[in-house]
């Protein structure tokens, strides 16, 4: 059994390009698309592109809990 | 919407008891910001998201027995939090049936992609399209293109992409094959992504071939 990945062509890669970025592929299927990105830019540039949105979607991570529901958190555990 | 709820204590020792609600109050405490994020982002308003900690708090703490690993507390509270938001919304959708709670595959099963669609050989861009595209975003863009997701989609994205949660995580969360989990995050970006080409294109930031408007 070689230990060369499998050659994707674009479709392919694409199709399985979101769960490349999440980190969700077998292996075998992970270093496929790793091979295929590392030789095609179109590709590579589109996994950048989902990628950063995805963490646009996570947000700038700045939404503290309002001070009133910290009030409101406390008065809750006190009741334990 | 929701209703906080204080569940009786079960017989603990004092002792263990105050040993644990020390601790319990710390992750609290640690996870906070946390929960109010996620909170946020199921409910789309402060209040809900306010009430929404709160009622997951109060059932944290009445179901501490169900905390199998205290080294991933923040995913269990995350959890409790999905579960309830989930149970609410499907008693809310039953007293209002226009409201869908909706899982069927897409109209034509298609995905899309921005990508795709900024390298169409029509559009002309100097420099980097998707560069220029993602400078252009706000953060108020991706929240309103969050927010218009149907609720099935939205807490997928939510748990995928602001808790970080694995696939097979957000499968037991909503007790759904990890398939599911799958099918329905890839739906889930192509329609908040479908959504951002359109503001974009409403704000004039791209504009649509010729052959393409509609």
């Amino acid at each position: 059994m070689s230990n060369h990945p499998r050659k994707l062509n674009c479709d392919e890669a694409i199709s399985l390009l979101f769960e490349y970025i999440d980190n969700e592929l077998e292996q075998h299927d992970h270093d496929a698309v790793e091979a295929h990105l590392e030789e095609c830019r179109a590709c590579f540039s589109r996994m950048e592109f989902d990628k950063r949105l995805q963490g646009l979607v996570k947000g700038p991570g700045t939404s503290a809990a309002p001070d009133e529901l910290r009030k409101r958190v406390k008065s809750i555990l006190d009741l334990f | 919407m929701i209703t906080q709820t204080i569940h009786k204590e079960t017989a603990r020792p004092v002792a263990s008891q105050l040993c644990q609600r020390e601790q319990f109050a710390q992750q609290v405490e640690a996870h906070l910001d946390r929960l109010y994020r996620t909170a946020l982002r199921l409910t789309r308003n402060v209040h809900d998201a306010e009430d929404l900690v709160a009622e997951t708090v109060a059932r944290a703490w009445s179901s501490l027995d169900s905390l199998q690993d205290p080294g991933r507390v923040g995913a269990w509270f995350v959890r409790i939090m999905t579960n309830y938001f989930i149970s609410e919304r499907r008693r809310a959708v039953h007293r209002t049936p226009h409201e869908e709670y909706i899982e069927e595959p897409g109209a034509d099963g298609s995905s899309f992609s921005i990508f795709e669609r900024l390298h169409q050989p029509i559009l002309l861009w100097w420099g980097n399209p998707e560069q220029q595209f993602l400078d252009q975003l706000v953060q108020e863009d991706i929240t309103a293109a969050l927010d218009a997701l149907p609720e099935a989609f939205r807490i997928v994205i939510v748990l995928a992409d602001v808790e970080g949660m694995k696939y097979q995580e957000i499968a037991e969360t909503l007790n759904v094959p990890v398939g599911t989990v799958r099918s329905r995050l890839a739906r889930a970006r192509s329609m908040m992504q479908k959504c951002l080409w359109q503001h974009a294109l409403d704000q004039g930031l791209v504009a649509e071939p010729p052959n393409e408007a509609q």
